[in-house]
């Protein structure tokens, strides 16, 4: 069933076992999953069916660290959320990626990769991708393409094409089909408010734009409004508890993470010794459930045992095809044919793909959103946004591209190039429009916001979903993670029916 | 450090004569080439007779090596290679000699990174021992 908010009547109170705030990947998969179990389940969403300007505009906040997209368009505030926009990527985490590793402070997911494969294999089928396989060797054999010949110090990795699922499309009439699924369009969360004890969410207060204010009393609720929304709701959240909701130690918002993505640098490969093709995007041997073949692409890293022994972030770097006005040489003491003759030595042609390489970050306790006095339509403070990178973390990665470009060398295979030199690095960053990090899961209620359950430390019946509980980012795109941690807290959500953490 | 016109004379001769980069026999100065200068030469092919890349990287090389470099501490870095490569039979053993020492220098961590080029030690040397050269 599909309800407007705005034809609600002030001061409505609407009852449901389980409350979904967000209609995106992650809140739309749990929806979806939770059909069927016995339990009445509501879905809010901000937006309509379509994106619209007046909605999209309650996102926008100020950006007080590093810049990255304008919160206004980064996120869709519509059924689907941002799979309205996405590209499709997927790849899960590595083990190593949930891993404490001594040299990045605050990793180490209280999950291990294991615990989480059986649903990134449910999250495959959901992001209509093929099977949950990431062996590069094996991927390579079956599509008839080569791996370049490096050393077992360079992991080979490839990425999945979701056609991309636009969630709103595929899953909203199944939704709206469902007879134990309301979902309301419109509906704004501007306020968790707790029991008396502060251990439990009694109830969410929502606003429309335009339009009537109205309660939901559920027994549990989830957030999944996004990366940034999530902490600024329990931030704003308020109206009991100066701090907001589960931030008692201080942590909601804090360890904002990104994917920073350095473009700039450049291989010098022989053209006719080495076949590219596993690296450049097209049709694999994978297939679709409607038997259409899914796209992939092909990346390198360095491997794990690598990336420990020198204490690196992990990473994945891309071709992306040859570098406009190459060669360089203006301006260059050294130019670019000195490699290219490394390279070919003075026998046949050379490529130079550009390499984007897409990073891992440390989480940053003071990479953080804060609420701001600013107010959006209906009244709720706005973000500002002030992300963070450890000075550590350009020298690791300083390093790793050293290490990749030396790796290449040995193999006979390119000369790398990378901007900057021995103490600095110069790349052009971007980030990935990847919020994570800033509802973060993790063990200890000090530095994190919610347990391996996704359940907020603090609210027993409070869940958070996306990917601001991720405890440490990878590299990888985070959507067939979020879709996966979702699928998880589903079955949560229904295994714990009728446990002293369910009201339903 | 500047080029000078005998680097540059040096520089064309590479590039006319391909793998032969310094010419048989006494070397300038009438100084009689030694097992260095033997493998230095020998070494001529590897770079496919393109003297502008060796020259950018002998001069990048020397540069970041800061000032006074000079030919005898370049010598002692390279050493090992250099005996390697002077004791092969022919210019093709010299040149895979050469390519193993290169895929050496990346195994064990002896890169340089010379305007942002990540380059093996040994070629770096090299190049910079064949500038040096001409000026001996």
């Amino acid at each position: 069933m599909l309800i407007d908010a705005r034809t609600l009547t002030e001061g409505t109170t609407l009852e449901a076992d389980i409350c979904i705030a967000g209609a995106g990947a992650a809140g739309m998969t749990i929806a979806l999953d939770l059909r069927g179990s016995g339990l009445s389940i509501l879905l809010l969403e901000s937006g309509g069916q379509e994106r619209d300007e007046a909605t999209q505009a309650l996102s926008e906040g100020r950006m007080t660290g590093i810049d990255t997209w304008d919160l206004r368009r980064m996120r869709i505030r519509a059924l689907g959320g941002t799979t309205g926009h996405w590209a499709g990527w997927c790849r899960p985490l590595m083990p190593q990626d949930f891993e404490a590793r001594d040299y990045i402070p605050g990793s180490g997911w209280p999950l291990k990769y294991a615990d989480l494969v059986p649903w990134y294999r449910r999250a495959c089928q959901t992001l209509e991708i093929g099977e949950f396989a990431w062996d590069a060797d094996d991927r390579a054999n079956r599509t008839g393409r080569r791996l370049l010949p490096a050393s077992s110090n360079i992991d080979q990795r490839y990425y999945q094409f979701s056609p991309p699922t636009r969630f709103g499309a595929v899953y909203g009439p199944v939704l709206e089909r469902a007879d134990d699924v309301r979902v309301v369009t419109y509906a704004n969360v501007a306020d968790v408010r707790l029991d008396q004890a502060r251990g439990r969410a009694e109830s969410v207060v929502c606003r429309t734009l335009g339009g009537p204010t109205f309660h939901v009393h559920a027994g549990r609720y989830v957030l999944a409004l996004g990366g940034v929304e999530n902490a600024r709701v329990l931030l704003a959240s308020r109206s009991q508890q100066r701090e907001g909701v589960a931030n008692g130690h201080d942590v909601v918002g804090r360890y904002f993470m990104e994917h920073p993505h350095y473009y700039g640098s450049i291989g010098v490969v022989h053209a006719s010794a080495l076949d590219l093709s596993f690296y450049r995007r097209g049709d694999s041997d994978l297939k679709r459930a409607d038997g259409r073949p899914v796209q992939m692409l092909g990346a390198l890293g360095l491997s794990a045992a690598v990336s420990r022994r020198e204490r690196l972030l992990n990473f994945s770097a891309t071709f992306q095809g040859a570098r406009p006005g190459y060669p360089k040489t203006e301006g260059d003491a050294l130019p670019s044919a000195a490699a290219e003759t490394l390279v070919t030595r003075g026998v046949g042609g050379f490529q130079t793909p550009q390499l984007t390489v897409r990073a891992e970050q440390s989480p940053l306790r003071d990479s953080r959103i804060t609420l701001t006095d600013d107010v959006d339509a209906l009244g709720m403070r706005r973000v500002a946004l002030d992300w963070r990178i450890a000075r550590a973390d350009d020298e690791q990665m300083r390093r790793a591209m050293v290490i990749l470009g030396r790796e290449l060398g040995a193999a006979g295979l390119a000369r790398l190039w990378v901007p900057g030199d021995a103490t600095r690095f110069v790349w052009r960053q971007d980030p990935g429009g990847h919020h994570m990090g800033a509802t973060r899961m993790g063990r200890d209620p000090a530095v994190s916001v919610v347990d391996a359950d996704c359940c907020a430390h603090e609210v027993r019946n409070l869940y958070v979903a996306g990917c601001s509980v991720f405890t440490t980012g990878g590299d990888s795109n985070p959507t067939l993670t979020v879709v996966a941690l979702a699928h998880r807290l589903a079955d949560t959500l229904r295994r714990q029916r009728g446990s002293r953490r369910s009201d339903g | 450090m500047t080029a000078i016109p005998r680097r540059d004379f040096l520089c064309q001769a590479l590039a006319v004569c391909g793998s032969a980069l310094v010419a048989p026999g006494p070397l300038a100065h009438g100084r009689q080439a030694t097992a260095s200068d033997r493998a230095v030469r020998s070494s001529a092919a590897y770079f496919g007779g393109r003297a502008d890349a060796v020259r950018a990287i002998g001069e990048a090389y020397l540069r970041q090596l800061g000032r006074d470099p000079n030919r005898e501490s370049i010598l002692a870095a390279a050493h090992g290679a250099l005996e390697s490569i002077d004791r092969a039979r022919d210019e093709r053993s010299a040149i895979q000699t050469l390519v193993r020492a290169v895929r050496e220098d990346f195994e064990h961590g002896r890169a340089v990174q010379l305007d942002g080029w990540i380059l093996s030690r040994t070629e770096a040397e090299i190049c910079a021992l064949t500038l040096l050269a001409a000026e001996a």
